[in-house]
């Protein structure tokens, strides 16, 4: 076991392992990382990666709500964006690169490839050129889509409709953007690959499937989602970029094509795609809630086989996009029935997070709000999900402010209120520094009460008849949209506030310990931040969740287990 | 048949693998021999028929899966299912749209091609 | 992401768990088998996305087959079985040299497995090859995919090379029609029937007037008593009593038109079968399926709508299956020259089991692609 000797002085604090060799500094140079093959470097470049894809992502957010602000005649009128077709270029791309360039890979390549290997006791994912390989495609997806913010913007909506998208101003911007979520769709896959072959082949002696932590299984649900759907998408939009270029007549009613079939093709995948969103969203959760209410976590194989259940549910129910698309009424009828049945394993996880807490001994640290915060949010998005999945309902609903609410709240609340909290859960063992409590849970309740700001007065709104994607509205929904923008710019300070809360953490954070919530998961078995191979030697395999022996040692302001800690002691002597 | 001599994986007799060879070979023969010939409404699912004989021929044996890793063949066949759902389900829909289509083309005048 | 704390020494750290991997297994892998396991995995897994991949043209192609057939039917005589079936067996063999290349690896024999793989390139590229005739054609006859549809119209389906052979295969649709038309639009039937009839009673009666001719006399149809009249026309009613039998679908052997014509090279169409038009029909039955026939034939000469975009199906099928055939050369490329620096032994083969699933699955797609695209009926 390591030790630090500084100048003949052994300085050893229990809890602490100082590791002298870390995953940080174990090379140096900026092609020691964009060329690295270790994982926690791919996953830490992610993490950068996809934050400028959310901010750029943000930034169009906040143009089209600021344009939202006000109608753009009559009195007080306000029009911020030259037309509304710079506006539909707004929003396309804030949907687009939130969810290609954000959401999908968040959990999954940036938070899943820093941990996952670490979490199963392993040095490395299976492929660790291939898991590279992934990231450099980002890099190129993101690439493309700045090409088609350069050719002339994207304004199909993110889903590239057709016939808008066969008929939008810009050929190149279309064709650009929809290579570019070609791309992406591959390095989602790869990385997909290289997480379920690693789960089924690398897990250690005594890391049955049943002893592995359920943000694994929400990776593998989310992986099985990755590899099935997103190929159909990569098809997808290879037709429509051929569709575009050279008119073969699929898509395009004017040559016989059926434009409907499209959104079979596209909902194919991105249906399935909410999972791959959510999904692991719901598995950081699972981690969040057991660790800081300080008990076992409740129903385990249930939640496990839930994300599971979630996963392939998640490829029968598509057709509830296109309720009013000229779906045949024999395929919505048969829909909207299956759509109901993915609120049954989405169920049994909340009544699993919520037994879990009961009489649990809660501790309001920063990734407990964040997953307070998800659950709260989750719920919303989840029954307004019903209310959609109604055919009857839907009829009215469909394209209304009450559909982007809905989806903000499933997408955001859940994905980037999961991704932050996981953020926070493990940026110790990322950084290695310790951030601010005090703001951390700060920055975390006003996200959360500019979010609900932003986005509650939406379901009125839809409810009301205002229709999504419009550049002006009728003065009778003004009131609504004023909140609305409100708080988004709330939201904004949230965000910017975790921003520097994790900033600061590096420049002046105290030294993490190895086990700053005192979690019996394998990543907090290294040091803060890990070597290197991740393990020193290879920790012993037990139950994930069993915490009980942890206690916190004020000293190093993080937890030891004494049992564990006099082996080791005794070992090193 | 010979013995596995590295324990991890089955090594194909070349006898076999010229037998299956040379059956896939014959099957090809068969098709479009058929296809000549006119059997009604029973056309598409012989050719289809025939295919699929081939493909297996070709996965059990040529892709190893008759010796391989259960797990592979399984993987194999859920992506075989999930490419029908696919297909099925989108067929569902399969003419709700024509007539729009017609009344677009016949407006527009852009049904002639090429 | 800076530093924590200063490393003096530490940059390289040896890790000393390297020392009993042989230099063929990675570092994160415990032994020969694992890594093997994982890679066959990592790439089943890769051909599951594959699979799902083409599915989405095999799911355009079915909508459009099922929507429009008469355009399949129309244009598959545009594709040439020959190529086709041969390059079906040019694909059979390269299957055969790379499963066989596999096997050799397994058993070490480094120089062997470079032989097989080196044939299995050179089939890929003779599949290459009669891909790009095929597709030479097609562009020189102006039946490319989408905008580059812009066919010649003396190479639309009626050509010298094929007529005749359309002219059977008119004739036996042309029975089906009829007998379908019997079947459900009996009005209709009685309609053709009862104008056929005139129109072979005309003819008689102008042949009879012609064979009472003579240089001085002229008799026209005009001419003729009530009494030749209807002799004529009893001999006509007479005919269709002892021969008509009606138009039955498929009764007799059938005729079909063998695979393709015409364009790209191919001339073994001519010898078109039997046709049932041997089958004895009287000859208003005759009138009736000549009639028929003109319009299949005129409806061949009117090209159904939308079989452009038959080609456009037909150009991503096999483009993208060509492109998969490109990737498959540069994999197995790669994996041959492994070979002749004699890298694989029976604990580590793995990339040429790979690299030939791979092959095999583009085989694999490509056997269903012969049948649906060159074999319509």
């Amino acid at each position: 076991m390591a030790t630090t000797q500084t100048a003949g002085v052994e300085v050893h604090r229990p809890g602490v392992t100082p590791s002298k060799d870390n995953y940080l500094n174990h090379s140096k140079g900026l092609m020691s990382w964009l060329f690295t093959l270790d994982h926690k470097r791919i996953g830490v470049m992610y993490t950068i990666a996809v934050l400028a894809a959310f901010t750029l992502g943000g930034f169009f957010a906040l143009a089209v709500r600021t344009e939202l602000a006000a109608p753009n005649t009559g009195d007080g009128a306000w029009q911020m964006l030259p037309s509304g077709a710079v506006y539909n270029q707004m929003f396309s791309l804030h949907g687009a690169i939130m969810v290609f360039l954000f959401i999908i890979p968040s959990i999954p390549a940036a938070l899943g490839n820093f941990v996952l290997p670490i979490m199963l006791g392993v040095k490395d994912v299976a492929f660790p050129r291939l898991n590279l390989f992934s990231f450099h495609l980002w890099i190129l997806g993101a690439a493309f889509f700045l090409l088609a913010l350069a050719t002339g913007g994207l304004d199909t909506g993110w889903t590239f409709y057709t016939p808008y998208s066969l008929e939008g101003h810009s050929t190149s911007a279309v064709i650009a953007a929809t290579t570019g979520a070609f791309v992406l769709g591959f390095s989602s896959i790869f990385t997909g690959l290289n997480f379920i072959v690693t789960l089924h082949k690398m897990r250690p002696t005594g890391m049955t499937w049943f002893r592995m932590p359920l943000f694994l299984w929400g990776l593998y649900a989310t992986a099985v989602i990755q590899v099935l759907a997103t190929p159909v998408l990569g098809i997808t939009l290879l037709l429509l970029i051929v569709e575009r270029a050279f008119k073969i007549g699929i898509f395009d009613p004017s040559l016989g094509g059926d434009p409907v079939l499209f959104q079979h093709f596209f909902w194919f995948y991105s249906h399935p795609a909410v999972y791959i969103m959510v999904l692991p969203g719901m598995a950081i959760v699972s981690e969040l809630i057991g660790t800081f209410s300080r008990k076992h976590i409740f129903g385990y194989r249930f939640i496990a086989m839930s994300s599971v259940a979630i996963a392939i549910f998640g490829f029968f129910v598509w057709g509830h996009h296109m309720f009013t698309s000229g779906q045949s009424a024999l395929a919505s009828t048969v829909f909207s029935g299956l759509t109901f049945s993915v609120a049954i394993p989405s169920a049994i996880k909340v009544f699993n997070w919520v037994t879990t807490m009961w009489k649990g001994d809660i501790h309001l640290k920063t990734p407990m709000v964040y997953a307070l915060g998800f659950i709260l949010l989750f719920m919303i998005g989840g029954v307004t999900g019903l209310f959609l999945g109604t055919l009857s309902t839907d009829i009215h609903l469909h394209d209304t402010y009450f559909i982007v609410a809905h989806f903000h709240y499933v997408m955001v609340g859940g994905t980037l209120w999961a991704f932050l909290g996981g953020l926070h859960y493990w940026w110790p063992k990322i950084s290695g520094k310790m951030y601010s409590e005090k703001v951390g849970v700060t920055a975390s309740l006003i996200a959360l009460l500019g979010f609900n700001l932003t986005f509650f007065p939406q379901f009125m709104l839809g409810s009301q008849g205002m229709p999504r994607r419009y550049f002006d509205y009728l003065p009778e929904f003004q009131a609504y949209h004023v909140w609305s923008t409100i708080g988004a710019y709330v939201l904004l300070i949230g965000l910017v506030m975790v921003a520097y809360n994790l900033v600061m953490s590096m420049i002046k954070g105290k030294q993490a310990p190895d086990n700053p919530w005192g979690s019996n998961t394998l990543e907090w078995k290294c040091s803060s931040p890990p070597p290197h191979h991740n393990f020193e030697h290879q920790p012993t395999v037990g139950d994930p969740y069993d915490i009980e022996g942890y206690v916190y040692e004020p000293s190093i302001d993080g937890y030891v287990r004494p049992d564990e800690a006099a082996v080791e002691t005794a070992g090193r002597s | 048949m010979s013995h596995d001599e590295h324990g991890f994986a089955h090594v194909m007799s070349i006898k076999m693998l010229i037998g299956v060879w040379a059956a896939l070979m014959i099957l090809t023969g068969i098709t479009v021999w058929s296809a000549q010939h006119h059997f009604g409404a029973l056309d598409l699912p012989i050719a289809m028929g025939i295919a699929t004989f081939k493909a297996l021929l070709v996965a059990l044996f040529f892709m190893h899966l008759k010796y391989d890793r259960p797990f592979n063949g399984l993987i194999f066949l859920a992506s075989i299912i999930f490419a029908g759902v696919f297909v099925t389900i989108s067929m569902m829909d399969t003419g709700q749209n024509q007539g729009a289509i017609q009344e677009l083309r016949t407006a527009t005048g852009t049904t002639a091609d090429g | 992401m800076s530093s924590t704390q200063a490393p003096p020494a530490a940059a390289h750290v040896a890790h000393d768990d390297h020392h009993d991997h042989p230099a063929h297994l990675a570092h994160h892998f415990d032994d020969e088998e694992q890594q093997f396991d994982a890679g066959k995995l990592g790439i089943w897994l890769f051909l599951v996305t594959e699979i799902l991949f083409f599915s989405g043209l095999f799911c355009a192609y079915s909508i459009w087959r099922h929507e429009h057939p008469e355009v399949f039917l129309y244009s598959h005589y545009y594709l040439s079985t020959f190529w086709g079936a041969l390059n079906t067996c040019v694909l059979l063999i390269s299957s055969l040299t790379a499963a066989w290349a596999v096997r050799t690896a397994q058993l070490g024999d480094n120089r062997k497995t470079a032989l097989l793989l080196g044939l299995t390139i050179l089939c890929a590229f003779g599949f290459l090859g009669i891909k790009s005739i095929e597709y030479g054609g097609k562009f020189a006859h102006g039946t490319g995919p989408g905008k580059f549809f812009n066919p010649h119209p003396e190479h639309m389906i009626v050509t010298a090379e094929n007529y005749t052979v359309l002219v059977g295969h008119a004739g036996h649709m042309a029975e089906g029609r009829l007998a379908e038309m019997q079947a459900e639009h009996p009005e209709e039937f009685d309609a053709l029937f009862h104008e056929s009839r005139e129109h072979v009673l005309e003819e008689a009666l102008a042949a009879k007037a012609a064979s009472m001719s003579t240089e001085k006399d002229p008799v026209t149809v005009a001419d003729l008593s009530d009494a030749v009249r209807a002799e004529v026309e009893g001999a006509i009613d007479a005919d269709h009593a002892a021969h008509g039998h009606g138009f039955e679908a498929h009764a007799a052997p059938e005729a079909h038109v063998p695979g393709a014509h015409g364009h790209e090279g191919d001339v073994h169409a001519a010898d078109a079968h039997e046709s049932s038009a041997e089958v004895e029909h009287s000859r208003i039955e005759k009138a009736m399926l000549h009639h028929e026939s003109e319009v299949v034939l005129s409806e061949y000469e009117e090209r159904p709508a939308s079989v452009r975009t038959f080609f456009s199906i037909y150009f991503a099928m096999t483009g993208l299956h060509g492109i998969h055939v490109v990737a498959g050369i540069i994999a197995i490329g790669w994996v041959m020259r492994r070979a002749m620096r004699g890298e694989f032994n029976p604990g580590y083969f793995g990339a040429v089991d790979y690299v030939a699933l791979y092959w095999h699955l583009v085989d694999l797609i490509w056997i269903y692609l012969f049948p649906l695209l060159y074999l319509i009926h």
